[in-house]
């Protein structure tokens, strides 16, 4: 082996070994042609960051443990999530109640009587929120909650 | 570096049984069974994941997420299939959610270099093992991290690894041809790495450098 040809075709096998080891045709070419030289060097040295890039890390003592005790711990906080919201679910119809009338309230400026989801000027509740309509300024409305009123 | 010990298929057919019933006691709140599977599969799940990442505490916590995650899997793990394959392909997901929310860093470049890391690119190119290994893991981490996150794990599974194109395509979830092109490009950009680390020694040997 003592062509460029035979290096690039062996280059696998030949990165692979150390120096020393190297047949002795093989070193000889490598010192006459830079090419070559040049061209196992970078072979290596692109092996040797790949080898490198990776890290053999044993799993600590007690793993298994620690995962079972993270696996309780989700599942007792998923749990307790879940108590959390379940009567916070239960109220979404009177919560639902109140910020609808909460708006007839501020819509109309009095307590819902048989039209109370119309304004005056025929708005839905839906087309009042996204439209506006006439009514209390938000100032009004801040004064009369500070002073513990209405009108 | 030896290959990754996912178990061979003969292998895997002989756990496979043990796996499932395992795996049923899990589904069936058995949690000590769910740390008995962990035994099983915590040494390659940390190999999968030491490929990838270099921090040991980093290590440790994607190893979990990736144990925590298949168990919130298990009940749709496929009766009798060996669960090797599946855990690694979940780790090796998890892994590449962290290299993608990783900012990629540019082309290595000689000058950045700490003298440490350019004396074992010198001793990488001249087919010597490495004398310092934190340097060495440094210079190769510049080098992988410039790679697209794919890139770098088909890179590292089939060649610090050992895996075969058809393996790390079910580990990542893809063909073995996309995984043969991934190997391609990311091998192409590391020769390249290599070639401008050469041009560093070359410069530095002529006493040109910066």
């Amino acid at each position: 082996m003592n062509t460029c040809r035979a290096v690039a075709r062996e280059i696998e096998k030949l990165m692979g070994l150390q120096p020393a080891e190297l047949p002795e045709e093989v070193r000889n070419h490598l010192a006459a042609c830079p090419a070559c030289d040049r061209r196992l060097a970078a072979a290596r040295l692109a092996r040797g960051l790949i080898a490198a890039g990776t890290e053999t890390i044993a799993p600590p003592p007690g793993f298994a443990d620690r995962v079972r005790t993270a696996l309780a711990t989700r599942r007792v906080g998923s749990r307790a999530d879940a108590e959390t919201w379940r009567p916070a679910w239960g109220l979404m119809p009177a919560f639902a109640a109140a910020v609808a009338a909460l708006v007839i309230v501020y819509q109309t400026g009095e307590m819902p009587g048989p039209t109370g989801f119309l304004s005056s000027e025929g708005l839905s509740v839906g087309e009042y929120l996204v439209l506006g309509s006439p009514g209390p300024e938000l100032d009004d409305i801040v004064t009369a909650v500070l002073e513990g009123g209405g009108k | 570096m030896t290959p990754m010990d996912i178990p061979s298929t003969g292998l895997a057919n002989a756990n496979a049984s043990q796996d499932w019933d395992l795996v049923q006691r899990c589904l069936q709140g058995d949690s000590m069974a769910f740390a008995d599977l962990v035994r099983r599969y915590e040494r390659l799940v940390f190999r999968i994941a030491g490929g990838f990442l270099r921090d040991r505490s980093e290590v440790e916590d994607v190893a979990q997420e990736a144990f925590l995650k298949a168990y919130e899997a298990l009940s749709g793990f496929r009766a009798g299939a060996p669960f090797g394959p599946w855990i690694a392909q979940i780790a090796t997901r998890t892994c590449y959610d962290r290299l993608r929310a990783r900012q990629r860093r540019g082309e290595v470049a000689w000058d950045d270099l700490s003298l440490s890391e350019q004396s074992e690119a010198r001793s990488f190119a001249a087919g010597r093992p490495a004398d310092d290994a934190a340097a060495a893991r440094d210079l190769a981490e510049r080098a992988l991290s410039g790679l697209p996150p794919k890139d770098r794990q088909a890179l590292i599974l089939a060649d610090a690894m050992g895996h075969t194109a058809a393996e790390v395509g079910q580990m990542m979830g893809c063909t073995a041809l996309a995984v043969r092109l991934r190997l391609h490009r990311a091998r192409r950009a590391m020769r390249q790495a290599a070639e401008r680390l050469l041009d560093g020694i070359g410069k530095t040997e002529r006493g040109d450098s910066k």
